[in-house]
């Protein structure tokens, strides 16, 4: 289908148009014409992906030069796989239609670990085991050794590509991770490298966040995409965590111990240096005398693609680093490990603290300077020169040093920004009650740190979610302008959800998880008497969430007190969530069987979880989603309280609004996993009086808030229960009349 | 220790029913009458309802089993008295309509409760052993679990022996929201979808996916029914045989017999209920005795039924097609139409009633006559008499 949008031929590959997809589309079509950045919530189901990609590709193709690319950043792999069969159908449209004139590629990019194609290599499992696997049989030097010495193990696919690489060209088409294998196979390639090296030349990647959130990424692989690009956040509503996880370093004992190891490990290498890696040392410390900089010297020394993965600068902001050279105090091998071995020392005793700590960066540098044998100039320089290090050592598998790594990274991140972060030294994990080792973090405070590097750059970046609201919050939090916030209804024929804000229980028990009335065992009774209740009436799959797991085990043993376990197990199976993924997802699947087949079954679990996040329960997987009390974030975390402060200090954001936010996007987030199309229906039931308040009801994402009238409002649950019977009935005879 | 204080389900007091809005299906015309909407709505549905294909292949000989749930979900109130109750009566109902339709089809009754299904009564053409039945099982109550398997296993038992040219059908009233099985329903299912068994299933509460699966998977169809009313709709759609599905059942020639009805001074055994009687059926081959028909003939396995019984299944094959709605307006401006419908002589405008034209004839009728056509007579008394015997004739060759 095609038709004219603003003066724009947009193709389109289905027969119709929702009302909210046009509208979104016009929205997006006036923000890339004004070369801003823009805020757009859609509910999920109403098929956002493809009116993105139909509206984005339509303006790519009718625009250039002036737009060369579209860059599709997806939080997983499954979401990125879903993304490439709807750019397929795309493409498909877009051929009949006949209106590329040339090239058309669409490049899909995951990790190694999904594209390896090498047996011994992929076979390690773990993400930095293959990684590093690959990297021991692929660096420039492995290879050149190789060639003397055939003994030496190569990978095939690796050697293949790079005998070919000039030769072949791709077709056009969309290459998803799957195609990307069939094609390596058939070919003999490797597919990883071949995808990466095809991001300069694609139209449309589709990729991880971390691809251009994370720095140490992407500065790898993001480096060369061209400014006028547009960027594209899909299901964006957590950005800011990712940005902030993306900046931050967690080291706890077993870290600085397999650190420790690892320098120890460099020392007796340089010490025992001989011949060949001797004199490779000597031109290291001759270089970096010569004042040349670190960046050029790994650019001399002719790398290929695999070799630039360790020779990565870390930090976006490097660029005057690497116009600096390296301080005198590293630049010989023998004293950069020694300093190395000091900070770890450092990071050793303030972990081994029995009291809990907490400071800026800028005073930790200060004192860490006093303890370190080198000036504070040097900090910045600790990964660039752990790198270089490695690469003159010729040590092509990076897993083992990959602690040593963490802490070289932490204390250049801590010196390269001048604001934004805390040393927060925990004595043990607050999370689980449990003793556990203590853990020193260097926190992220400031989304913004991560993301204005990508704003600044990018003509466009595009946040987009079915749970955003507020909007106007995302550009204040992350720092820029946004040209155009818009959120769009649903345009259906039917009412398909049924939200429903509970606040008494039985007896006229006032529902909440307050945080201070959590010893009135009162409260976790009455959920267990709603959720029997509901799952009374409610066929097949019910969902159910916790603030937090400590919640979700007082609940739980309330209800096993009060026998309710034994009742709510007559109805229905019962399923639970833990901290486990292995035993989750195991719980998972029953769950899905027993929905599967009728006997039904309640799956538990926690906001912020891995159910809330990725896992979709649609259809008879979630008939009903309950929200037991409202998932504020644990507010005594010092990470949290130390987010909580800036946040106020820099944007002047209250901390009651911002845990507010955070806890409504999360509700909302939950409560949108059971409807995920069209054809779908489900109830929502918020069950905790604070959410019939003014300033958390209006902050519900508009297409809930278009379902929720006045009579579903702190209603109590025999009220519920009278709805939600009507409501089922009326769905069940709309969906099966033929 | 509430639940001991409470009244029983089925006795709630007033104040705890749901709210019955009996006086929003009232509206006052124009002229101030007031007209039961629900009745009205009804009629329309029906008549709309009435989807009269022509020249389909159905399957008149048909094999039943009507599961009921009678777990411990049939005492919901959310139909009055209980789920249970309605689905008993109506379920009496649909024997009487299902065996005055289909007279040479066959029955069976299997009860869900407890976690088991039992059989109430095997398969038999005799609408009041059945209705017995199920009045003896009513008895015991609803409770336990419901086992949506141990229902479909028993009713495959019952229906695998059947020879092909019967339309093997299963009709479940599910009033659980769950199914409790010992093993995987879907294997079941599976069997049951090999065997070419249609599943049809309405539900007295909401939508449950492994019920939509078992419809979908064999060609059945799987309603939830809003209130009593409705219900018994939903079973009227179910009592005409529905159209075979491609390949399901084999095209061949039955034999059948013609027993005669003979009386006898000395009472005879009857082979289908071993009870005495002076007038019996006697097979035309064997001449075994039997004291009902349809049935098979339990020594050589003839097909016994009466010629009247062949007739009045006969008719779904040739239905009298839907009669178009004419517009009160239209029909008054056109004067040479008479005024007073062909059928019953009733003079035109009769209340509450429009005014529908057989596509063949021409023929106007009203209201009342069209039902009364479509649902009982199955002949259009225009087409009989105008065309006389062409019709007919055309019909019999």
């Amino acid at each position: 289908m095609k038709f004219q949008l603003d003066g724009l031929d947009i193709y389109f590959p289905y027969p119709h148009v929702y009302p909210e997809q046009l509208s979104y589309m016009t929205q997006l079509k006036k923000a890339l014409d004004a070369k801003g950045h823009v805020v757009l919530e859609m509910p999920s189901g109403t098929g956002k992906t493809i009116t993105l990609l139909s509206l984005l590709t339509s303006y790519l193709l009718q625009t250039q030069p002036t737009v060369r690319k579209i860059i599709y950043c997806t939080r997983t792999v499954e979401e990125m796989e879903k993304v490439m069969e709807e750019a397929n159908i795309l493409y498909h449209c877009l051929q009949q239609e006949r209106v590329m004139d040339g090239h058309f590629l669409c490049v899909g990019l995951a990790s190694r670990k999904h594209l390896c194609l090498n047996e011994q290599v992929f076979s390690y499992g773990e993400g930095f085991m293959v990684d590093g696997r690959c990297r021991s049989l692929t660096a420039s030097w492995i290879r050149e050794k190789a060639k003397a010495d055939p003994s030496i193990p190569q990978c095939p696919f690796y050697e293949c590509l790079e005998q070919q690489m000039d030769e072949m060209m791709i077709p056009s088409g969309v290459y998803s991770i799957q195609d990307w294998r069939r094609w390596g196979e058939r070919n003999g390639w490797c597919p990883y490298f071949y995808a990466r090296k095809l991001l300069a030349f694609a139209n449309l990647v589709v990729y991880s966040y971390h691809y251009l959130l994370d720095p140490k990424v992407s500065q790898l692989v993001s480096r060369e995409l061209p400014q006028d690009a547009i960027v594209v956040f899909d299901e964006a509503h957590n950005i800011d965590n990712v940005c902030i996880e993306a900046l931050s370093v967690w080291v706890n004992t077993s870290t600085i111990d397999d650190a420790n190891n690892a320098a120890m490990y460099l020392a007796n290498r340089i010490a025992s240096a001989k011949g060949q890696s001797f004199a490779m040392l000597q031109q290291e410390y001759q270089n970096l005398t010569q004042g040349q900089t670190i960046h050029h010297w790994l650019v001399s020394s002719s790398f290929n693609a695999s070799d630039w993965e360790m020779s990565q600068p870390s930090i976006h902001d490097v660029h005057q680093t690497l116009e600096e050279t390296v301080p005198p105090s590293i630049r010989k091998a023998e004293h950069f490990i020694a300093y190395l071995q000091s900070l770890i020392a450092y990071l050793k005793n303030l972990l081994n603290r029995p009291e809990a700590l907490e400071m800026t960066h800028t005073k930790f540098l200060q004192e860490l300077s006093q303890q370190c044998p080198v000036d504070v100039k040097s900090f910045r320089f600790t990964s660039d020169r752990l790198s270089s290090l490695l690469r003159t050592l010729e040590i092509g598998d990076w897993s083992r040093f990959r602690s040593l790594d963490s802490v070289a990274e932490l204390i250049t991140i801590a010196s390269t920004y001048s604001s934004g972060f805390a040393i927060i030294v925990e004595p043990f994990e607050i999370k689980s009650h449990a003793w556990s080792s203590p853990v020193l973090q260097l926190a992220c405070l400031d989304a913004s740190l991560a993301m204005m590097p990508v704003t600044r750059k990018f003509r466009n970046v595009v946040i987009t979610s079915g749970t955003l609201s507020p909007l106007d919050f995302y550009p204040r939090m992350l720092n820029f302008r946004a040209a155009i916030t818009a959120s769009f209804n649903m345009s259906i024929s039917r009412r398909c959800v049924l939200p429903l804000i509970i606040g008494m229980g039985e007896d006229r028990v006032l529902l909440t998880s307050k945080f201070n009335q959590r010893g009135e065992l009162q409260v976790p009774k009455s959920y267990g008497r709603i959720l029997i209740e509901i799952s009374k009436v409610v066929p097949d799959g019910i969902v159910g969430f916790f603030p937090s797991y400590e919640y979700m085990e007082l609940a739980l043993d309330v209800w096993k007190e009060n026998n309710l376990l034994d009742e709510l197990q007559t109805m229905k199976l019962l399923f639970i969530e833990t901290s486990d993924s292995a035993e989750s997802s195991l719980a998972l699947r029953n769950f899905r069987t027993a929905c599967d087949i009728g006997r039904g079954a309640i799956f538990l679990s926690v906001a912020r979880g891995k159910a809330a996040e990725g896992i979709d329960f649609d259809h008879h997987y979630g008939r009903c989603v309950v929200l037991f009390g409202m998932p504020f974030q644990y507010t005594e975390s010092r990470e949290l309280k130390a987010r909580l402060r800036y946040l106020r200090e820099r944007f002047q954001i209250m901390e009651n609004d911002f845990l507010v936010f955070d806890a409504m996007r999360q509700a909302a987030q939950c409560a949108g996993r059971v409807i995920r199309n069209k054809s779908d229906y489900g109830i929502m039931v918020f069950a905790d009086r604070r959410y019939a308040r003014y300033d958390k009801i209006t902050k519900l994402p508009r297409w809930i808030l278009q379902f929720l009238s006045e009579d579903q409002i702190y209603i109590d649950i025999e009220t519920a229960l009278t709805k939600i019977k009507q409501f089922l009935l009326e769905m069940a005879s709309q969906a099966l009349v033929k | 220790m509430d639940d001991d204080e409470r009244p029983q389900s089925s006795a709630l007091y007033s104040w705890e029913q749901d709210i019955v809005r009996s006086w929003e299906t009232l509206q006052e015309d124009e002229t101030g009458k007031i007209k039961d909407l629900s009745s009205l709505e009804i009629s329309r549905v029906k008549r709309k309802r009435k989807n009269t294909q022509q020249n389909v292949r159905r399957g008149l000989i048909r094999f039943l089993v009507l599961i009921l749930d009678l777990s411990r979900e049939a005492k919901e109130s959310d139909l009055k008295p209980s789920r249970g109750e309605v689905c008993l009566s109506c379920a009496q109902k649909f024997l009487y309509s299902y065996f005055d339709e289909n007279p040479i089809s066959q029955l069976a009754v299997v009860a869900l409760r407890d976690g088991v299904a039992e059989k109430l009564s095997s398969m038999g053409s005799n609408p009041r052993q059945h209705s017995e039945a199920i009045n003896t099982a009513a008895q015991k109550g609803f409770y336990g679990n419901c086992s949506l398997q141990n229902g479909l296993d028993l009713a495959f038992s019952l229906l695998h022996s059947i020879p092909l040219y019967g339309s093997r059908e299963v009709l479940v009233l599910y009033n659980s929201i769950s199914s409790c099985d010992p093993g995987d329903v879907r294997q079941t299912i599976e069997k049951v979808e090999r065997e070419r068994i249609r599943c049809s299933i309405i539900g007295m509460a909401a939508e449950l996916y492994i019920l939509k699966y078992l419809s979908t998977r064999t060609h059945g169809c799987y309603f939830v029914c809003m209130n009593e009313s409705h219900l018994l709709e939903l079973l009227e759609d179910l009592v005409i045989p529905s159209a075979l599905v491609e390949h399901n059942t084999k095209t061949a020639l039955v034999h059948m017999g013609f027993p005669t009805l003979k009386t006898y001074k000395e009472p005879k055994v009857c082979l289908n209920d071993k009870v005495l009687r002076n007038q019996v059926f006697v097979c035309p081959r064997c001449e075994c005795c039997y004291g009902e028909i349809p049935i098979e003939c339990v020594l050589c396995g003839l097909i016994l039924v009466s010629s009247s019984q062949l007739a009045r299944s006969y008719h779904h094959l040739f239905p009298v097609a839907n009669f178009h709605e004419v517009q009160e307006d239209k029909y008054t401006q056109s004067h040479s139409k008479p005024n007073h419908c062909y059928a019953c002589k009733g003079a035109f405008p009769i209340d509450g009633s429009e005014y529908f034209m057989c596509p063949n004839c021409q023929n106007i009728f009203c209201g009342i006559c069209d039902i009364f056509i479509h649902d009982g007579l199955n002949n259009c008394p225009g087409c009989e008499s105008l065309s006389g015997n062409q019709s007919s004739s055309q019909k019999k060759s």
